[in-house]
């Protein structure tokens, strides 16, 4: 599986609007509880579709999916290849 | 509360210190009175944020969040108007706050319309009305308003909820203690808690 973890990092610096610095996070780290909105989370999505030419569907579309770095790498792992 | 002012027909619920206390007029359901239970959620977003996210993300960022009638009431000649959508998306998150959902909802399954009066109001549709349905909300009530870069919303549900079974604190068995101390007085012990319509008999 590519590791999309640096690419998503530099989307959360860009778009998460965390309260922490995002370089300390941990990949397993809860994005949420460093201060990732719902709103915020919006704008990270449509910052890693355009990242990655990808669109996340519907069922990608739940906390779950945003809660950490390693979640979305999972899901950018199973677009990127569907896509592919 | 004097008896004297609940309505005949109905039904009072016998409070514990003897008092009749109203219970909440009910819409849509078989039993016009019954105990109510509110749910209220509330949210506030920046506007400049919302703002920011039109202007990075334009068009595909107003899609994916909000309905075509949202993107229609909130678009005028000036194009998007940021105040407007942070107000919609408030409300959105104040439902979701309110029902407190355990499954995925989308950001659609929630829209903001304006009723014939021009006041908001809520529709709620997938997974929204489906959580809706199992909390048994019968009536909803939403609240916008956007003022100096903010834009907040307070969203209440009101829950059809049955009348509760009560338990009753198992007495202490001091012997010195008598009835009268357990059950305070001024009604029979039977008639504490049930609903039956007592607002015609003599107090």
């Amino acid at each position: 599986m590519p590791d999309h973890t640096q690419l998503i990092r530099s989307v959360l610096v860009d778009h998460g609007r965390l309260a922490v610095d995002v370089a300390t996070l941990s990949d397993s780290a809860s994005l949420y509880e460093a201060g990732l909105t719902s709103h915020a989370s919006v704008n990270v999505m449509l910052a890693l579709e355009d990242e990655f030419d990808v669109e996340f569907p519907e069922r990608f579309l739940k906390r779950t999916t945003f809660e950490s770095i390693e979640n979305l790498s999972v899901a950018l792992a199973d677009l990127v290849h569907v896509d592919a | 509360m004097p008896t004297a002012e609940i309505p005949a027909g109905m039904p009072a619920a016998v409070d514990w210190d003897g008092t009749k206390r109203r219970v909440a007029p009910r819409r849509g359901t078989d039993r016009p009175w019954a105990l109510s239970t509110l749910r209220v959620g509330t949210d506030m977003m920046a506007v400049d944020e919302v703002a920011r996210s039109i202007e990075r993300f334009g068009e595909r960022y107003l899609r994916r969040v909000f309905s075509e009638l949202e993107r229609a009431t909130c678009t005028g000649a000036r194009g998007p108007a940021a105040d407007r959508f942070a107000a919609r998306f408030a409300a959105k998150e104040s439902v979701i706050k309110a029902l407190r959902p355990d499954r995925p909802i989308a950001f659609h399954d929630i829209e903001v319309q304006l009723d014939p009066d021009g006041g908001p109001e809520i529709e709620l549709r997938g997974n929204a009305a489906n959580c809706a349905e199992a909390l048994r909300v019968i009536d909803t009530s939403l609240s916008l308003t956007h003022d100096a870069g903010r834009a907040s919303a307070v969203f209440v549900a009101v829950l059809d909820t049955p009348l509760p079974s009560i338990a009753l604190p198992a007495p202490t068995l001091d012997p010195a203690s008598k009835l009268s101390d357990l059950f305070p007085a001024g009604i029979p012990f039977d008639r504490r808690y049930d609903t039956y319509d007592h607002s015609q008999e003599a107090v």
